[in-house]
């Protein structure tokens, strides 16, 4: 689990020899997915410098659920490299079928306060897995660094 | 057999740098694997998940020979990196994970007249100049933002599109594989993000494993062909760097995967892992993502030219001389993320373990059109190729391979044997030996900067973790890489380059 803001967030990074997973867990599949999204964030700058001064939506639309989650957190990562905005968190409104609705919460990305981490060139589609567990969801995605 | 079978079990070894993954192994795959390593690079590879990457790339259809792999080989998303596979084009399919997100990532060296000792007093200006001219990290944006009509011209260009900027000379393009610009590149088979994302970032490095290094020369192996390229001896400054196509083929290789993976079950075909997605080479899809792969090319070629237009501008700046006075001409331009249609000789049916993955005319055999993919591998054609440039063809093509900022890196040339055992590719690297993650715990505390310092050699970074993801303990010792390719005949050394100033991303 990975610290953030004193609290205990549900995802945590896993080991590539040449880049990064991220393994997200949730009571519900909303939830899995938001965390997982809160991971790549975390990846691409120090979310404790990013403040919540605005926000972007999220209409996502895939062919089944793990795609869902791959293109989401591309989403999300175009997002921030072409419009240049930092997330703190997301919030993932629901989920139907292999579509989602979302918003994330941050500001314009400032490079000098923000850090920026690695850049991610895509989330790929090695090994990604969305599971139900006996506690609730499970999501699993590799980054290509 | 199944894939919880230990993989090195399998493995049978033909001689000390090739070993032979056979296609009872899993059931499915259409051809053995052949990875090329030592005792200790194989001990390093069964360690992780690469091993089972080159047994699933052996499951595509329409691969010829072998699924190879390089001894850099680590593991990858689909195909392995350092992976290499030749489908038929009649039959075979291209697969855009094959080629990777970063669509022509590859490495380019230039020469200079200048030494050590004069480098040396003005070290610490000249890194910090092409630290600011050179963009690189994550958020970067270059000089230049391209214009719809830019954009449209470096897809269909590459680098001549920068050189008739103004950005190099005509003879830069004669030493970059390709000419720097892959031919039938439409982008009408491009959409709208990878413009969007490339749109501000030609002439920027990027970060991860992309560099930009100030190089002196170590040691020659082959003088004769060293001279050939302009190097002559020990303590000569070279500069060296290392990036692709940033966003914008990132985006071109997640358009297509996300494309082409839905439709693969029209085609028949089912793979075990999504990253591998593929289509038909002769499908639209195929044809449309091979079109889409040669306009990131370009812009990679593109990229790659401006920068060493901006490398050039920093050395007259701190030099005061004029960059043509300082004789920095291009040594070459490799490509080591490519899918490439090229003619190979396949030997003749079944001739025992280990035969040839190509052959040599004289030795039988047919002439075939392949689609060569080279996933962190470098093409490394042979002396007479005819795709060598002139200026090399006695010698071979050059082959630049990176090793890491603290110890040095290697210009070596295409080996006699490429061609009939690796599809004319060779390692691309040293190859990663810890995780980004773990080498950043590993080296937790330590000031990475200061132990360069020490050595000598001047390094601008980001921030820390930049430069402990790519701290000299985090990689093999790419000497054992290339010896591996040398005894195989793939690549013959020519000289060692150590570095002096790094900038990273």
């Amino acid at each position: 689990m990975a610290r953030k803001g004193g609290a205990v967030t549900p995802y945590k990074f896993l080991e590539h020899t040449a880049d990064a997973g991220i393994e997200a867990t949730g009571a519900t599949l909303e939830e899995t997915l938001a965390s997982a999204a809160d991971g790549l964030a975390g990846c691409l700058c120090d979310i404790r410098t990013v403040r919540e001064r605005g926000s972007r939506r999220f209409d996502v639309t895939a062919a089944d659920t793990e795609s869902l989650l791959v293109d989401w957190l591309n989403e999300i990562n175009f997002a921030f490299e072409v419009d240049r905005f930092a997330f703190r968190r997301f919030r993932v409104e629901r989920i139907e079928g292999a579509s989602l609705h979302a918003t994330g919460y941050g500001e314009p990305l400032d490079p000098a306060r923000h850090h920026p981490g690695e850049q991610v060139k895509s989330v790929t589609h090695h090994g990604v897995k969305v599971e139900k567990t006996p506690q609730g969801w499970l999501a699993r995605v590799y980054l290509d660094i | 057999m199944t894939s919880q079978t230990d993989i090195r079990s399998v493995l049978r070894k033909l001689d000390d740098q090739r070993w032979l993954l056979p296609e009872e192994y899993r059931q499915g795959m259409r051809v053995p694997g052949l990875i090329f390593a030592s005792e200790t690079l194989m001990a390093a590879a069964a360690q992780e998940q690469a091993l089972e990457q080159v047994a699933n790339v052996a499951l595509l259809p329409g691969i010829v020979s072998y699924s190879v792999a390089m001894p850099d080989i680590h593991w990858g998303y689909g195909f392995p990196i350092g992976g290499v596979a030749a489908m038929r084009v009649e039959d075979g399919v291209v697969s855009p994970g094959g080629v990777g997100f970063d669509i022509n990532c590859g490495v380019r060296l230039v020469r200079t007249d200048l030494d050590v000792a004069e480098v040396k007093p003005h070290l610490g200006p000249l890194v910090r100049a092409l630290y600011h001219k050179v963009p690189s990290g994550v958020g970067s944006e270059g000089m230049l933002h391209l214009s719809a009509k830019d954009a449209g011209q470096v897809m269909v260009k590459g680098a001549g599109w920068a050189v008739s900027r103004g950005m190099g000379v005509p003879d830069d393009l004669e030493v970059t594989e390709e000419h720097g610009c892959m031919a039938d590149a439409d982008p009408a088979d491009v959409g709208e993000k990878p413009r969007q994302r490339g749109a501000g970032q030609i002439g920027t490095l990027g970060s991860g494993n992309h560099f930009l290094e100030v190089q002196a020369v170590d040691e020659v192996f082959d003088a004769a062909a060293a001279t050939a390229m302009g190097i002559g001896r020990p303590g000569q400054v070279v500069v060296m760097f290392h990036c692709g196509s940033r966003g914008f083929g990132h985006q071109v290789c997640e358009d297509y995967v996300r494309e082409i993976g839905p439709r693969m079950a029209s085609y028949g075909i089912t793979v075990p892992d999504r990253q591998l997605a593929c289509a038909p080479i002769k499908s639209p899809e195929g044809q449309r993502y091979l079109s889409a792969m040669k306009c990131a090319a370009n812009f990679a070629w593109a990229n790659r030219q401006t920068i060493l237009h901006w490398t050039r501008e920093a050395f007259e700046e701190v030099f005061h001389r004029a960059w043509q006075d300082l004789g920095m001409r291009q040594v070459y331009d490799v490509s080591h993320n490519m899918a490439k249609i090229e003619r190979h000789v396949i030997p003749s049916p079944s001739k025992g373990e280990g035969q040839a993955v190509g052959a040599s005319p004289a030795h039988g055999g047919r002439t075939e059109l392949l689609c060569v993919h080279r996933k962190g591998a470098t093409r490394a054609f042979p002396p007479g190729n005819p795709d060598v440039p002139k200026r090399y063809k006695d010698i071979g093509q050059p082959v630049l391979i990176p090793g890491d900022m603290g110890r040095y890196s290697f210009l070596c040339v295409g080996g006699p044997k490429a061609m009939e055992r690796s599809w004319g590719s060779a390692c691309h690297g040293a190859g990663r030996r810890w995780g980004r993650e773990a080498a950043k715990r590993a080296l937790r505390g330590r000031d990475i900067r200061q132990e360069l310092a020490d050595q000598g050699i001047i390094a601008m970074a980001k921030g820390w973790a930049s430069l402990a993801e790519e701290a000299t303990e985090a990689y093999k010792d790419v000497a054992e890489v290339v010896e591996v390719c040398e005894l195989a005949g793939l690549t013959r050394k020519v000289a060692r380059l150590r570095p002096l100033g790094v900038v990273k991303g």
